[in-house]
């Protein structure tokens, strides 16, 4: 199980979304990543999506008032 | 000549007057609007994209909440006379269908609608920020500029029932009420049995559509009483400002124009007083990526009559083709943007978790 990082602070609409989409994508069963968001759309978004992907959303951890780290791994 | 100049003043203060009570009942209705739109992260963009892009209806059923509040409220309202409903669009066919198509692409290369736009501005985004000045530039070419002739060419094909504006219950031949009637019914019954969002840290949708919902039944008769003949709309407003700012002709200005100034202001206090606001920026090749999506939607809004609010938010529940048309084009455009720029990996999705749902 290896641990990943993604940082899409900054990133407009659906880009945070797409590239969480496209990194998750690229790692194997039981990977882990950490998504780092500055949206509060997308701290609502991103974990929705993973759980309708079948995705474990494991933690939504408030950094601020806008910023987020969502724990997923992948399933 | 005494008289002459006697008029001229009393138009002045008429005039003042008049500026004075549409700034106040546009800041109010806009400053609701604005707090209801952030703590409901309202953005149609979203609401669009997610259909496919993440099958999350969570913001459409805000939406159509939305629009089922209109379609009862608005038209119990005019039938007991507060207002009139002449500001039904005329149907444009070619230009809604063209300029909504237009307006999508935009948004999805923006990342925001018209209103998503003006309430992140008022949260910090400074892309949206970028995007709206991009609008700004857009509508301006379209309505008074070079893109002029397009705008009429399209708005050339015009069809009317009985000559009068083309609406779903005239072509049907049936009552509007019945067609309410028929939609709340079918609607509420979807919305009964949805589930609430989950991970929500604003608004569900129930509280967000009906918020929304009331606020643009309510900006019916507010901008009545400055002789208004419409809902919400963010095209028109961004276009009246503009031409204020750009000719210094004061009665430009209309209700809407301070409705939108009191949206920013009320989405900036919604994220200030959640602690969620902050300015934020993307690098430049997204700052130039928003830039020319606004420029794109301020293209199409103009070319269409309307953006997402004036055509999908208050046309859509007056059943007007011209709105319903444009709606549709605007959601074909953004998944045709979204496809643009992620390819068909955007749309894909994971065969197992289809047959675990």
């Amino acid at each position: 199980m290896a641990k990943h990082s993604l940082d899409v602070t900054g990133e407009i609409c659906p880009y945070p979304l797409m590239l969480t989409k496209q990194k998750m994508g690229t790692l194997t069963v039981g990977d882990q990543l950490v998504v780092t968001v500055d949206y509060a759309k997308s701290a609502e978004d991103i974990p929705r999506w993973a759980q309708g992907e079948g995705h474990s959303v494991l933690a939504i951890s408030e950094v601020s008032g806008t910023q987020w780290e969502i724990v997923l791994e992948k399933a | 000549m005494s008289s002459a100049g006697c008029r001229a003043v009393d138009t002045e203060v008429a005039s003042g007057a008049a500026i004075l009570r549409m700034m106040g009942l546009g800041l109010i209705v806009g400053a609701a609007f604005g707090y209801a739109l952030q703590r409901g992260r309202f953005c149609m963009n979203s609401t669009f994209r997610d259909l496919l892009l993440a099958r999350d209806l969570t913001l459409l059923r805000a939406y159509l909440l939305a629009v089922l509040v209109q379609m009862v409220g608005v038209r119990s309202m005019a039938a007991f006379g507060l207002f009139g409903l002449g500001g039904i669009a005329p149907f444009f066919w070619m230009a809604t269908l063209f300029g909504g198509f237009v307006f999508g692409l935009g948004m999805a290369f923006s990342g925001g609608c018209a209103s998503g736009s003006t309430y992140r501005s008022g949260e910090g985004m400074v892309g949206s920020i970028i995007a709206l000045l991009g609008f700004v530039f857009g509508m301006i070419m379209t309505n008074d500029g070079v893109l002029e002739p397009v705008q009429a060419a399209l708005r050339s094909w015009v069809i009317e029932i009985n000559g009068q504006p083309a609406t779903l219950d005239r072509l049907l031949g049936v009552s509007p009420w019945m067609l309410a009637a028929i939609f709340v019914a079918l609607g509420g019954w979807w919305l009964l049995k949805s589930p609430s969002g989950g991970y929500e840290r604003g608004w569900g949708w129930g509280r967000s559509g009906l918020a929304i919902g009331l606020i643009a039944t309510a900006a019916w008769p507010i901008s009545a009483l400055t002789g208004r003949e419409y809902g919400l709309s963010i095209t028109e407003p961004i276009r009246t400002i503009s031409g204020f700012l750009f000719t210094g002709e004061i009665d430009r200005l209309t209700w809407g124009s301070f409705m939108w100034v009191g949206l920013i202001a009320g989405a900036h206090v919604a994220a200030r007083s959640h602690g969620e606001f902050a300015w934020r920026a993307p690098g430049a090749r997204r700052l130039l990526q928003a830039l020319g999506g606004g420029l794109l939607m301020g293209v199409g809004a103009a070319i269409a009559g309307g953006c997402n609010i004036g055509h999908g938010l208050t046309g859509i529940p007056l059943f007007g083709l011209g709105s319903i048309t444009a709606t549709v084009s605007v959601i074909l455009g953004v998944w045709t943007g979204v496809y643009f720029l992620f390819g068909g990996v955007a749309f894909e999705r994971r065969v197992q978790s289809v047959q675990r749902a």
